[in-house]
């Protein structure tokens, strides 16, 4: 246990600044926003107005849906870019001999180093979501004439699992090519998996389509989970959390993360 | 005398390279070995080999158990400290002994806090901010905290200054060697470490050239020196190195050796392998 917590905490430090970066991003626009705001409310600007604010308390949990799943996004491409560091970086900065010379098992390693590639980001998100919440709760109580912290806080967690499952899929994707590539891990990754899905269309279409070769990125982005527009009026648990291939994307992430760990075992002897 | 370390036919090749061949060594415990060779002979490669960093043929034992059966756990009782300064630049000096202390069963909290107060390493920076020679001592200080019995150390003090070559040398004396445990370390500065050493390897081109104890190695060699009008006596001897200056003629002799009104010294391992590896 006590490795394990220790793992965590140097992994934290080691990493630091590329969990708290896409916050700062966030942290920059939500100010920018607010100040916006604020500007519209003095000058009675007649276009300020919310989405679902008719004095609904779903607009609310919509809103903060919403808020969610872009804040999300740049946390998500802040994960991809950070791919390269998950399983290379150590290498890179000439440290990884001290680093193996501990007496500790890999795959405890690479598990750590998987939590925090993948949901590390997410806990400030989620601690982000939170506060935003509450501030946009209060100024509801001027534009929406109600305080609706609970929806605003469902409408968060919402998000917050949103941006879980996108994680879980493609971070667990991004950390395997971290195992794959010492370099540019990202771009040689899912440019493999271009090709992959460019020989597949070339395979259908040389037997004339008569054999059904796997759509490689519908098949990543159908394990996320997809909504139609027309479901945000009525977002919930049930949406989110879709159906049951989301299984797909645990097993998904299960082999993602072995695989790694292999990988980046037999790799770690090739100096 | 119980065999910490017993290596039987290791080999390894870098692709079209082989870096060692056929090293067949027994470590020991409770010396100091020397294992000494040129850039490139193999030695830093050697080490990485007996600690499993890299793919081998062959077989190495530690404790009379294979390295194969000992997987990580290894590192509880074997250290090691690489060529370079290799401790993580983001983590500060804290960190870092923080980090090595929760990772090791055998750290010795009482031992590292009296290591780490002498040593005045400033804690709150960063390593990348640290000197050479203070990353060295920072790690030098984390593996003696570590209690482990053997400690393996790869050109240790490569690019440091004397004094803190000497520090290095001295703490590794006063605060971890004893008949308990054992130390291998590699350089190629001979010079350097050879007052410490109790048993040489001298290794060249990836293979032993010579395992012997300091002591009777320096029995078996001798630096007999002539006047230059002899040195056709000398030559019958077929030293394995020579020199001339000042109308005298020196060579490296192996064996007994009576040659009358000849100067006789004791060689140091420094001239024995210059010897060896340009056989």
């Amino acid at each position: 246990m006590n490795q394990i917590k220790t793992l965590f905490i140097a992994e934290y430090q080691k990493r630091k600044s590329s969990y708290w970066w896409p916050l700062w991003i966030v942290a920059g626009l939500t100010v920018l926003s607010l100040l916006a705001l604020l500007v519209a409310w003095i000058i009675n600007s007649p276009d300020i107005g919310m989405y679902g604010s008719d004095g609904s308390r779903e607009g609310l949990r919509i809103g903060m849906y919403g808020v969610m799943f872009s804040f999300g996004m740049v946390f998500a491409v802040f994960m991809a870019l950070s791919a390269q560091s998950s399983l290379n970086r150590e290498k890179q900065l000439g440290s990884d001999l001290f680093f193996r010379s501990q007496p500790v098992c890999t795959w405890k390693v690479t598990a750590v180093k998987y939590v925090m590639h993948v949901f590390a980001s997410s806990l400030l998100l989620l601690g982000f979501g939170i506060i935003f919440a509450l501030i946009l709760s209060i100024v509801s109580v001027f534009f929406a004439e109600g305080f609706y912290l609970g929806q605003a806080l469902y409408g968060t967690f919402l998000g917050w699992l949103t941006y879980l499952k996108v994680a879980l899929v493609f971070g667990s994707l991004s950390f395997f090519f971290s195992s794959l590539f010492k370099n540019n891990a990202l771009i040689l990754g899912m440019a493999g998996l271009g090709i992959l899905e460019g020989l597949f269309a070339i395979i259908e279409v040389i037997f004339r389509h008569s054999i059904n070769m796997p759509n490689i990125f519908e098949s990543l982005v159908s394990m996320v989970g997809t909504m139609g527009l027309d479901e945000i009026d009525d977002i919930n648990m049930a949406i989110v959390m879709g159906n049951y291939r989301i299984l797909f994307g645990l097993l998904f992430a299960g082999l993602c993360y072995a695989g790694a760990t292999l990988i980046y075992k037999y790799r770690a002897k090739d100096i | 005398m119980e065999q910490v370390i017993n290596i039987n036919g290791l080999t390894k090749d870098y692709k079209q390279v082989r870096a060692l061949e056929d090293v067949n060594l027994k470590i020991p415990r409770g010396r100091i070995v020397g294992l000494l060779g040129k850039n490139g002979a193999g030695k830093s490669t050697l080490l990485k080999c007996l600690l499993d960093f890299l793919h081998y043929e062959g077989d190495v034992a530690f404790f009379g158990k294979s390295l194969k059966e000992w997987k990580y756990d290894l590192h509880t009782r074997v250290a090691f400290i690489p060529d370079v300064s290799g401790l993580d630049p983001r983590l500060t000096v804290q960190q870092t002994i923080d980090y090595v202390a929760g990772m090791n069963p055998t750290w010795n909290a009482d031992k590292a806090e009296r290591l780490f107060a002498k040593s005045e390493l400033p804690r709150n920076q960063k390593v990348k901010t640290l000197s050479k020679g203070m990353k060295t001592k920072l790690y030098l200080l984390l593996t003696l905290a570590k209690d482990v019995d053997v400690l393996l150390l790869d050109e240790p003090t490569l690019g440091l200054d004397i004094v803190f070559r000497k520090e290095f040398y001295d703490l590794l004396l006063g605060e971890f060697f004893d008949e308990s445990k054992t130390v291998i370390i590699s350089t190629h500065q001979v010079a350097e470490v050879e007052n410490i050493l109790q048993d040489v390897v001298f290794i060249d081109h990836g293979k032993v050239k010579l395992h012997q104890a300091v002591d009777i190695l320096k029995k078996d060699w001798s630096i007999v020196e002539v006047s230059a009008d002899r040195e056709h006596e000398l030559m019958a001897f077929n030293p394995k190195a020579t020199s001339r200056s000042l109308g005298k003629v020196r060579g490296l002799v192996e064996g007994d050796i009576i040659l009358s009104d000849a100067t006789i010294a004791v060689p140091s391992v420094s001239d024995i392998f210059v010897a060896v590896v340009n056989q």
